[in-house]
């Protein structure tokens, strides 16, 4: 099996089909970028591999991580658990506006902690103490997490503070918080300018020579192209080409990606 | 009478205005957020209930709703809901906190569904439960966007209170009425006016400062 198995995996919202059976897998430090035009599903197999949207019909299994079999129901606690090993980086960064970038990478693993601490029956001193600690050692972590992107200085700022580009480097770092198994990116450049853009997409390279396992959906051709271990062409909800970089752009074997490639490289 | 005596005596009437007011603040505050709850309900006989509910108060005059508070329980089933000393003002007390709660419901309901829906999904794919989710990340960018309509609702309500004369609770301007009106002293009423203004300019400036205060983050 691969790290990361998704078999025949179908959503539709009413009567539209809008994932029509993906089939996808993908191994331990694989970056995989995905590429389509809009509509083709990409965004929706991000969100259902998120459990943003539940599948309709399908499997998802991470090794080590969970099985999930949209046939079955299963409680709001549980998709909270196997959430936890996904990360999600959105179009339009989402950090919380009242908090810090420094909080806003800490806090979620901080509501963990406390969870965690909560469930141990210990008396309500010693859970104090333990809560304290924990908070000095995720601010830690959120720290050394946010220098890793660059953003040493910009930690006790809040998001209106930052620029895009540093937005997204925020919510990178604190996607990277819970330590998912496999990040998932969708269009993370597409809402800033583009002399921002490359700030992110250097991250993005940079956690890939950490071996992070990256799935990036993105319209940045450059990227896919130099970055991506793997590239994977979504058209009207099925998986029309995947392949290795070179070979996807220079020898396209779907008659649609010849298509979409030539519309997108012709319009640059 | 002087000046003084009538002032302290529009005094008197005054701290049942302002005692009104706090009380309402203090019930009508919490229970708005649990209709808004019930309004927002996936649950529909419950979403129904509250709309319903939330129509008919803020579709009936509150003066209506004073009486219908005060009187109808010992009308129709014979039942006294308000009895001792401070019976009128505790009716009172009811009929504005039912009807403040109904409005400050549809504030809170705004500005829940006003915050992006990106702020939930982030939320849920960092692994936050749905209460962890409203009280630390939706909370605050509900009180920054409703404190501008709430200011407005409150500095309605100081004004307000003096419909509980209807069912003779002893607030400023039921004791204007008893105490001087009734004897020909018109002034009084127009002096009633500085009280309320300088109550209103005092929350004028608490909730500029609370603005403020909420000034560190933009949502």
């Amino acid at each position: 099996m691969a790290f990361l198995e998704i078999k025949n995996l179908k959503k539709q919202f009413g009567a539209t089909k809008v994932l029509h059976g993906i089939d996808f897998s993908m191994e331990k430090g694989e970056v995989v970028a995905v590429i389509g035009s809009s509509g083709g599903g990409k965004t929706t197999f991000l969100r259902c591999l998120n459990f943003l949207e539940m599948a309709n019909e399908g499997t998802i299994e991470i090794e080590g991580g969970f099985h999930f079999d949209a046939s079955r129901t299963y409680s709001t606690s549980e998709i909270r658990e196997m959430r936890l090993k996904l990360g999600l980086v959105f179009q339009s960064f989402n950090l919380f506006p009242q908090y810090t970038a420094l909080e806003n990478v800490y806090l979620p693993l901080q509501l963990r902690t406390k969870e965690k601490i909560r469930a141990q029956k210990t008396s309500f001193r010693e859970r104090r103490a333990m809560t304290a600690a924990a908070l000095e050692e995720n601010k830690e972590r959120a720290k050394s997490l946010l220098r890793g992107v660059g953003l040493e200085d910009k930690m006790s700022n809040y998001p209106w503070q930052l620029s895009g580009g540093q937005q997204q480097r925020v919510a990178i770092a604190r996607a990277l918080a819970q330590e998912p198994a496999v990040l998932c990116f969708d269009e993370p450049t597409s809402a800033l300018d583009p002399e921002l853009t490359g700030e992110v997409l250097r991250v993005i390279k940079e956690l890939k020579d950490q071996g992070r396992t990256m799935i990036v959906v993105t319209h940045e051709m450059e990227f896919a192209r130099h970055v991506a271990d793997r590239v994977v062409f979504f058209a009207d909800g099925l998986i029309e080409e995947d392949a290795a970089p070179e070979e996807f752009f220079t020898n396209p074997k779907s008659p649609k990606t010849a298509a979409f490639l030539h519309h997108t490289i012709s319009q640059n | 009478m002087n000046f003084w005596q009538i002032t302290s005596k529009l005094l008197e009437g005054f701290e049942s205005t302002c005692l009104l007011f706090i009380l309402t603040l203090v019930f009508a505050l919490p229970l708005g957020l649990v209709i808004a709850f019930g309004s927002m309900s996936r649950f529909k006989p419950l979403s129904w209930l509250s709309r319903t509910f939330v129509w008919i108060i803020r579709g009936t005059p509150l003066m209506l709703q004073l009486f219908v508070v005060f009187y109808v329980p010992g009308m129709l089933f014979k039942v006294q809901l308000f009895t001792g000393e401070h019976a009128r003002f505790n009716a009172a007390l009811v009929a504005f906190v039912i009807n403040y709660a109904c409005y400050f419901s549809e504030i809170y309901r705004g500005g829940i569904e006003s915050i992006p829906k990106g702020q939930y999904e982030a939320a849920q794919v960092l692994g936050m439960t749905a209460k962890e989710t409203f009280f630390t990340v939706v909370l605050m960018q509900v009180v920054k966007r409703i404190l501008a309509p709430m200011s407005n609702e409150v500095i309605t309500l100081v004004k307000d209170t003096s419909l509980a004369r209807v069912i003779a609770v002893a607030e400023i301007f039921f004791v204007n009425e008893m105490d001087f009106l009734s004897r020909g002293l018109v002034w009084p009423m127009f002096y009633i006016a500085v009280f309320f203004l300088i109550f209103v300019g005092i929350l004028t400036l608490f909730f500029r400062w609370c603005e403020k205060k909420l000034d560190y983050y933009k949502v």
